[in-house]
């Protein structure tokens, strides 16, 4: 079996290499970074990820919307997604759970073991 | 009872006062009436007066014509005197008899007595006796006898009768004789008539030739001419010519004053009864001495005869007129009282709807309380509403701003922190294990500030908990603190010892706090001065000292907890002191406020029953003074 893909759409350049290096530090995950949400979704299906890690504040196309797109498109819609955001607290997150509104999401910042905890959880369901 | 209540009065009144003005005018329409028709009755009277005396006069002359007969030389004989007489009588019916009186001294006596004797065998010169009866005259100086007389017949008994044998009369005699003034007596019977009536005798002294002394007159005296006058046929002859005017007259003789003597009488031949009430007397001029007046009074008829209707006619126009005018009156009354009556019903229906607008009024000053209840609980809402605003607004500004500041803050948290994953797991050794460790505890505190900013903006009820203040405000402070150093700002505390509780939510109290010491901040230049003071004090104490014009929810007689902000700033311009309250009103340059922070504050303090106060110093900047109720502290 070969290694997860996992794409990490955010506007800031340095978190998006940070997760990368992090989670190929760990050697099971093939990361594919994309800071530019407009060009996230020709991404997606070029890289055709298992899952993405997805902020939701981005200039241009927000998270929310580009998380819609990807979940209208059948030949996309069974890639696994994960909020990652600055717009929740830690203590919301984990007060209600990592579920909101019907997406998993973690709140900035976020500490590594937590989100491949979080990566691997996704990817068993 | 009032007069003008009382129609019926009032008409009585004007009938009573009508019937006495139409008596009045009639009676005295009456009066003029009659005081006319005596006028008239007097001129009558006067006129028949006038008549009678003209006819007296008419006789007296006969005596004057008959006595010529007797001032010649010689002395007419009886037949001849007889001749004359007869022609006289024939036109003067009204003399009885004429007679020829000589005076006959004694010694004379005899030749008289002779003379006649040839016509008159019986003559003598006679007397009446006492008992009446005629006898021979006694012998005196001189005699009055009537010597000759016409008619004869009749007047047998006074034939020779001495008239100087009755002493009044020869006194009377002696006076016209000396005088030469015809005189005349009152009156006598003329028992000779068929019917009797009065007469009066008329003496007219003859002298021989003309005479002018007494001694003379003695002298040439011959005698009287006398004639015997029928008074009621001189007043028939003279009064009755005329047609009857309907008067009694009575002819009297007042020679003697008092004692009245009455001549004739004349019952007025209408035959109708006299008018007893009034009666007129004329007197006729004086003649022969005597003193003679008509008293008449008129018959009724005639003073009927002559009244006019005029007063009867004035009397019943009176009544007629009265009657009228109380009819008018009554109407009058009527209408008034019909008039009254509407007035009266107007009055009740004005009363009435009087009455309904005061119902009305009381409806609308009843709907007044509900609507003053209603918009009191409007006031309430809006209160609640206001304070959702504040929530909304925070939200609006403070939670806008936590959540843009703590995404920006977030992501180079979450960059830090996955760089120190990274690192920790790249090189696994102690220095970098424990570097690692501080600078995720670093990531927390700011995490940790970023989730209470984002607490702290976050919606929530009035949450009052009895409190110190002075915690509250030291934790206010720490979330300005980046601000002070910023502007390198020295900052004063002063926090009063053992200050009594406060009730206050103390997240709201905090957002003031902050309001209040961002405000201070932004008024200072670099390196300013902020003084930070709470003390306690009775609220009169605090109210004067601060020099409030209202304590508002301030309880008078309670301990005050005050907390005092002061800057050192430019202060606020006097004319914008009044409108800092004011939503939107901001003194900061654009872009830097939304202008809602001490609107905010205020429905804060006030929400706590608290009182905020902003004064410009008199050393420059600006006090602000917060005053809560102490909890307890009497």
């Amino acid at each position: 079996m070969g290694k997860t893909r996992i794409l990490v759409v955010d506007d800031e350049e340095r978190l998006t290499k940070m997760v990368k290096l992090n989670l190929e530090q760990k050697g099971d995950y093939e990361v594919r970074t994309e800071n530019l949400s407009t060009n996230a979704l020709n991404a997606v299906r070029e890289f055709k990820p298992d899952l993405i890690i997805l902020d939701i504040m981005m200039p241009d196309l927000s998270g929310d919307l580009l998380a819609q797109q990807i979940l209208d498109d059948e030949e996309l819609n069974n890639i696994k997604i994960i909020f990652l955001t600055a717009l929740v607290t830690k203590s919301e997150t984990e007060t209600k759970g990592s579920e909101v509104a019907g997406r998993t999401i973690m709140a900035k910042p976020v500490k590594i073991e937590e989100l491949i905890t979080c990566i691997e959880e996704q990817l068993e369901s | 009872m009032s007069i003008q209540r009382n129609p019926a009065l009032i008409i009585i009144l004007v009938v009573a006062v009508g019937v006495c003005v139409s008596g009045f005018s009639g009676w005295s329409v009456y009066k003029a009436d009659q005081k006319a028709i005596i006028n008239d009755f007097k001129k009558d009277v006067d006129e028949r007066a006038a008549a009678l005396y003209r006819e007296v006069a008419i006789n007296l002359e006969t005596l004057h014509s008959l006595s010529v007969m007797f001032s010649g030389d010689t002395i007419p004989t009886f037949r001849h005197f007889s001749s004359e007489a007869k022609k006289i009588l024939s036109r003067h019916h009204d003399i009885q008899a004429l007679e020829w009186i000589p005076r006959v001294i004694h010694s004379e006596r005899i030749v008289y007595e002779a003379r006649n004797r040839l016509d008159f065998p019986d003559f003598h010169i006679t007397e009446r006796e006492s008992q009446g009866h005629m006898v021979i005259a006694k012998e005196r100086a001189e005699y009055y006898p009537v010597y000759y007389i016409e008619p004869l017949i009749g007047n047998e008994a006074a034939f020779g009768f001495d008239l100087a044998s009755n002493p009044t009369r020869y006194e009377t005699l002696n006076n016209s004789r000396d005088y030469n003034r015809p005189l005349a007596t009152a009156s006598i019977k003329l028992v000779q008539e068929n019917e009797t009536q009065n007469g009066f005798l008329a003496f007219l002294p003859v002298y021989k030739k003309e005479l002018s002394t007494e001694g003379k007159n003695r002298s040439n005296f011959r005698g009287f001419v006398l004639g015997v006058f029928r008074i009621g046929d001189i007043f028939n002859n003279s009064v009755l010519s005329d047609e009857p005017l309907g008067m009694d007259m009575v002819l009297v003789d007042e020679t003697n004053g008092s004692m009245h003597d009455t001549l004739h009488v004349h019952k007025s031949r209408t035959g109708v009864a006299v008018d007893e009430d009034f009666s007129y007397k004329k007197e006729l001029p004086d003649f022969l001495g005597r003193k003679w007046s008509i008293i008449a009074k008129p018959t009724l008829s005639y003073t009927s005869d002559r009244r006019s209707l005029l007063s009867g006619v004035v009397f019943f126009a009176g009544i007629f007129l009265t009657l009228i005018l109380s009819f008018y009156i009554q109407q009058i009354y009527k209408r008034t009282s019909i008039i009254q009556q509407t007035v009266v019903n107007r009055t009740r229906e004005l009363s009435e709807s009087n009455k309904k607008l005061v119902d009305i009024q009381d409806d609308l000053k009843k709907e007044k309380e509900r609507t003053d209840i209603l918009l009191q609980e409007r006031t309430e809402e809006l209160g609640e509403a206001q304070l959702q605003l504040i929530q909304a607004e925070k939200m609006e500004t403070i939670g806008t701003l936590a959540a843009g500041v703590a995404h920006e803050v977030k992501n180079p948290l979450a960059i830090i922190q996955l760089g120190i994953d990274y690192i920790r797991k790249s090189k696994k050794d102690e220095d970098v294990t424990e570097v690692t460790m501080d600078m995720e505890e670093a990531i927390f505190r700011a995490d940790t500030v970023i989730k209470e900013l984002l607490d702290f903006s976050a919606s929530k009820q009035l949450k009052l908990e009895i409190v110190d203040l002075n915690p509250v405000i030291e934790e206010s402070l720490l979330l300005v603190k980046h601000e002070l150093m910023k502007k390198n700002i020295n900052v004063d505390i002063e926090y009063g010892e053992n200050l009594p509780k406060v009730e206050i939510d103390q997240n709201k109290i905090q957002q003031v706090c902050i309001n209040l010491l961002v405000n201070a901040i932004n008024a200072m230049d670099e390196k300013g001065r902020l003084t930070i003071k709470t003390y306690s004090e009775r609220v009169e104490k605090v109210a004067d000292y601060l020099n409030l014009s209202r304590t508002g929810q301030l309880l008078l007689g309670n301990i005050g907890v005050v907390l005092e902000i002061e800057d050192d700033g430019t202060g606020i311009l006097d004319e914008k002191l009044d409108k800092i309250f004011e939503p939107f009103f901001t003194t900061k340059q654009s872009g830097k406020s939304i202008g809602l922070g001490l609107t905010v504050t205020q429905n804060i303090i006030r929400l706590h029953n608290a009182v905020l106060n902003i004064i410009n110093k008199q050393d420059g900047g600006v006090r602000a003074s917060v005053i809560f109720r102490s909890v307890g502290g009497q």
